[in-house]
């Protein structure tokens, strides 16, 4: 059997990144409620959460309106900013031969969480599903082994105690919920404990990119993928089932279908449930929270008509309308009718306004808020 | 076609199941259902029934949207083509075919409603825009779905050939047209096809006609003297979509004689927001994951800049396609998007009268 794979999906799929914590971009933390920074791209590596996706369709799309998403990061154990949403928006920005890119750095701790939601609705591949489980996996130890060593450490180093327990304390917020994470990562994945699948996932993550490209596309080439080969069963005749439809693992593929199913199915929603729990709390706890909260939810789902509104609102507020006089537009943005409300006390008062309101009507300044518009969508 | 190989059951109210063309195929008899009992019908049901209510429907416009007042010929609802952007399973609330058993008397009632509007003594209800001259099968279901089985549109050819200014027009999503070539139309009657892009065809429309298949069938209709109808609609934003639109339109001006084009309809995705729960749960998909707004009739629409952006970019790629006599209009769109797209706003009686 041979297969040649294409080979710009081989190459641009990175697996070197190493499993392990992830934190919130600190230095952003005054930025992060919707603003947008630049990062380098050269700086930055992306959880392999886009396994046997071609960036071609995004990258034609980012030539035509821009990047019309930001990318979503936070940094590695190392410091190293990560992309926990946007890797495959990253390769196109990369194909394009951009520089930097704009960024959002949503706060943490459920970052491989984020990271998962924000891909469902696309739906995941089995690879994928794979590599993010084995995360969640690893994190999940990495978080048992931090605690014990950190405990150590501030048992033993008394001169460096307040250190420590800083460190301790860091790593504590750091890490908490990392467990509550896997089995979040879990339930997403509609995986429950015991799961035959779970064995199934953890073979697959370990397979050579080659291999795990095939699982991605449902092909195989066993010439390209002789680690596959060697894996003991069931898993190896679980993963080939899966990738070749054999007909003696017709079940397996058919319970794997099912799955992949459900997931479609249960997934599409969970995002606005996810930013409530995780993002909205936080927000809503801080002073002038509520307004926040909506405004940041906004941008993250409607960046195209938040901007847009933005825009529309700052062009009104610098025409410096008189007191009295309120313009208002329809915040759909269908532009069927304008509203302009007049409040006065007195004749010469509403004089005034009139007169304002008709000077308003005589200029030009009317047609510019009609043809305001953004800046991605080009004028055809 | 077997119906037996296309639907699971064949459900038949006792007083259809010896009228052609159902007494073909097994069939179990059910009581009268009503429509609110159409819940509780299965995907892969065909179901037979008496209508009870009117034949013939204004289309169901919606306010503040310019309406080209078509007038729908109601034979039948539901559609098991699975699209995942169609709302009709979601609002009828079953993925069931039903037709309508008692179609004579919705053909005699179409007939008296022709001859009283050729007459003018058709009165609309207070408040209806005037109807068009346009009737058309497919709003509730698709037109040609079971038509080659059950031979309803020659008999609507029949009447519409002879009454004119009358048009009657076929939509569809299929190619299944082998069965009209040779009816004797009289230049009365438009084959419409619901067209998109490859990438929509091939990812949200499973059970359609191949897109190529819908535009071979196009031509072959206007060989036989068809006009043509294309809707573009749901024109779908997503990355790529003006290249996908440009290649499609472009091997349609390869097919088709923008001659035989009698009209070009265009309308971008929207949904009414209580039925995407609905659609999610029996056809994910990702045409939902993306902004919108909710225009004046309460449906959710992509922002009007991109919308005007879509439109324009699809009437340049359509120009070829495009003939002096071929009328394009966008289906369902603001008086305000028509300014910026075409220049004025016929408003729903400006658009209504294109098709008199």
């Amino acid at each position: 059997m041979s297969q040649n794979f294409d080979s710009p999906l081989l190459s641009s799929l990175d697996l070197s990144l190493e499993p392990g914590p992830l934190k919130p971009w600190l230095e952003y933390e005054g930025d992060w409620r919707g603003n947008l920074f630049d990062l380098p791209l050269s700086d930055l590596k992306a959880l392999p959460l886009s396994i046997g996706r071609s960036n071609e369709l995004i990258a034609e799309s980012i030539e035509s309106f821009g990047l019309l998403y930001p990318l979503w990061v936070a940094k590695s154990h190392n410091n190293e900013p990560i992309v926990i949403s946007g890797g495959l928006r990253l390769s196109a920005l990369r194909l394009l031969g951009h520089k930097t890119a704009p960024c959002l750095a949503p706060p943490g701790p459920n970052f491989l969480t984020t990271a998962l939601i924000s891909n469902l609705s696309r739906g995941l591949n089995p690879a994928e599903m794979a590599v993010i489980w084995l995360w969640a996996k690893k994190l999940a130890a990495y978080n048992c082994d931090n605690d014990s060593k950190n405990n150590s450490e501030l048992n033993s180093d008394l001169n460096g105690q307040s250190k420590s327990a800083l460190n301790s304390k860091n790593n504590s917020e750091l890490n908490s919920g990392k467990d509550s994470e896997k089995q979040e990562v879990q339930n997403l994945l509609g995986l429950k404990p015991g799961d035959r699948r779970l064995s199934w996932l953890e073979a697959a993550a370990a397979l050579p990119k080659e291999a795990l490209l095939a699982l991605a596309l449902g092909r195989l080439d066993l010439e390209n993928a002789p680690e596959l080969m060697a894996l003991s069963s069931p898993e190896r005749d679980i993963a080939l089932s899966l990738i070749l439809g054999t007909k003696a693992s017709r079940q397996n593929r058919r319970q794997w279908l099912g799955w992949l199913g459900d997931l479609k199915r249960i997934n599409n929603a969970p995002l606005d449930s996810f930013l409530t729990k995780n993002i909205v709390s936080d927000l809503t706890s801080a002073e002038g929270g509520e307004k926040k909260t909506h405004d940041y939810l906004q941008k993250l789902r409607f960046p195209f008509v938040s901007e847009l509104r933005d825009r529309r609102q700052k062009f009104i507020d610098s025409l410096n309308l008189p007191n009295g006089l309120k313009l208002t537009l329809d915040n759909q943005l269908e532009d069927e009718k304008y509203d302009l409300y007049i409040s006065f006390s007195d004749a010469g008062d509403l004089k005034r306004l009139v007169e304002a309101a008709l000077e308003l009507a005589q200029g030009d300044n009317l047609k510019d808020i009609l043809e305001l518009s953004h800046p991605l969508v080009p004028q055809g | 076609m077997d119906l037996t190989s296309r639907f699971s059951r064949l459900l038949t109210e006792e007083e259809f199941i010896d009228s052609p063309p159902w007494s073909k195929w097994p069939a179990q008899v059910i009581a009268p259902i009503k429509p609110s009992q159409y819940g509780d019908l299965m995907a892969g049901d065909l179901v037979v029934t008496k209508h009870q209510g009117s034949f013939l429907r204004p289309c169901p416009a919606t306010p503040r949207y310019n309406c080209c007042g078509l007038n729908i010929f109601h034979f039948g609802q539901g559609c098991d083509l699975g699209c995942s952007y169609c709302i009709l399973s979601a609002y009828l609330g079953t993925e069931a075919v039903i037709v309508f058993g008692n179609i004579s008397d919705g053909l005699e009632a179409l007939k008296t409603r022709l001859d009283q509007m050729k007459l003018g003594l058709y009165q609309p209800l207070s408040g209806a825009p005037e109807p068009s001259y346009r009737f058309c099968t497919g709003e509730f279901t698709d037109s040609l779905l079971l038509d080659s089985q059950t031979k309803l549109s020659e008999k609507l050819i029949a009447i519409f050939r002879d009454r004119p200014p009358f048009i009657l027009e076929l939509k569809t999503k299929t190619a299944e047209v082998d069965h009209l070539l040779n009816l004797d139309h009289g230049g009365r009657v438009v084959i419409s096809f619901s067209v998109n892009s490859l990438f929509i065809s091939q990812n949200f429309e499973p059970k359609a006609a191949p897109i190529i298949d819908r535009l071979k069938a196009a031509e072959k209709a206007s060989k036989y003297g068809y006009k043509i109808g294309l809707h573009f609609d749901p024109i779908v934003f997503y990355p790529g979509w003006e290249r996908g639109y440009e290649d499609i339109i472009s091997q349609m001006a390869q097919i088709l004689d923008s001659k035989a084009i009698a009209f070009i309809s265009l309308g971008c995705f929207r949904y009414l927001p209580a039925l995407k729960p609905v659609m999610l749960k029996t056809r994910p998909s990702p045409l939902f994951n993306a902004e919108f707004i909710r225009g004046g009739d309460g449906k959710m629409r992509y922002p009007r800049p991109i919308r005007r952006l879509m439109y324009r970019r699809v009437l340049e790629f359509l120009k070829p396609l495009i003939h002096p006599t071929t009328k394009v209009y966008l289906c369902m769109e603001s008086g305000r998007i028509w300014q910026e797209v075409f220049g004025f706003d016929p408003g729903t009686s400006g658009l209504t009268s294109m098709f008199k």
